[in-house]
């Protein structure tokens, strides 16, 4: 994807500065990438476990809701330390990062990973009561579960993508 | 470096045969690294929650509301599959650059740790495997399963840590 020239002015000057050229050759990058495993293990695993439901596959004996809440947590401690400690990652050579094709992909996945929990709670979720312990939830919880699983496979994939691609 | 002793077995498994397999395969196929390390990841994603919910259910940090048992006997089988995929997908990549992994003190570390972690699991799937109440049966099995409840999340945390350390020490 072609980017506009500011944005990667932007990134070059942001690449460059002492603070972030200081996290890329110290220490602070792979403490920074174990946080990232952790984080994503939290986010991966406890989305995992909710959309296992949502198909009817595992955890059958637990509502719905009961899952989420006790997932749901996890899952959002999990994303917001994933985002911060991935930009961190990439602020050295962002300029690479931002035109590295795996790196735009896995941005535009976890953007369609968002979309679809979004579409998941203004539609079947609604109605969560109806159909809260019911084994088999209604097709369009399924089919939310089962994007939702995809879509964060596919950003674990593009992630591990991004160091075998070149950026511009 | 401080382990030296396992370098001669690192040198000997790059002249096996498996292991050119191995260089083979990787060189030939730019597609297999990245996909062996993507299956890593979810496997360990895999081992680490069905571990983890395990191990926190004991501790009571969460569902206390079940019994441990069942939840037990439903993620254990989880966390020993994923464990196979993590050791073949490992492999492969230790398979690669047997020299480098066996110098290396973080891989050496993450490979003890992971052979208590692994112990331990044993421990715990022997005792749920004779009886779905085995660790709640006595006080000193309930003291027993929160103590290693405790050492093997520390455990495989550590392992984790020390896998993403290997590139850089």
């Amino acid at each position: 994807m072609t980017l506009p020239m500011p944005l990667l002015d932007w990134a070059s000057a942001v690449s460059q500065t002492d603070w972030a050229q200081n996290i890329a050759g110290s220490w602070m990058f792979p403490a920074l990438e174990t946080v990232h495993v952790f984080s994503l293990v939290a986010v991966l695993g406890t989305i995992a476990l909710v959309d296992w439901r949502l198909l009817g596959f595992a955890s059958r004996d637990y509502s719905v809701t009961t899952l989420s809440r006790q997932t749901l947590p996890w899952t959002w401690v999990g994303f917001v330390l994933a985002v911060i400690s991935g930009a961190l990652m990439t602020v050295g050579q962002a300029g690479e990062y931002i035109t590295n094709p795996a790196f735009q992909l896995k941005l535009l996945l976890v953007l369609l990973a968002g979309v679809n929990m979004a579409v998941f709670h203004l539609i079947p979720w609604r109605n969560v009561g109806s159909w809260d312990t019911r084994v088999g939830p209604p097709v369009a919880a399924r089919v939310a579960g089962f994007l939702s699983l995809t879509l964060w496979i596919g950003v674990i994939a593009a992630g591990r993508w991004i160091a075998f691609t070149h950026g511009a | 470096m401080a382990i030296t002793t396992f370098a001669p077995l690192g040198q000997w498994l790059g002249t096996t045969p498996l292991s050119h397999a191995a260089r083979g395969a990787l060189r030939a196929n730019s597609w297999l690294a990245p996909t062996d390390e993507t299956l890593h990841i979810l496997a360990l994603t895999t081992l680490f929650v069905s571990a983890a919910v395990v191990h926190l259910r004991l501790l009571g940090v969460v569902g206390k509301d079940r019994p441990v048992g069942p939840l037990a006997r439903r993620l254990l089988p989880l966390t020993w599959s994923a464990l196979v995929v993590l050791i073949l997908t490992g492999g492969l990549l230790v398979l690669n650059r047997p020299g480098r992994y066996f110098r290396s003190d973080m891989f050496l570390i993450k490979m003890g740790l992971v052979i208590l972690a692994v112990a331990w699991t044993l421990v715990l799937q022997f005792g749920f495997t004779r009886d779905t109440t085995y660790w709640e049966q006595t006080a000193a099995r309930r003291v027993l399963a929160k103590s290693g409840a405790a050492v093997a999340l520390v455990l495989w945390a550590g392992a984790v840590v020390c896998g993403r350390w290997i590139a850089y020490a």
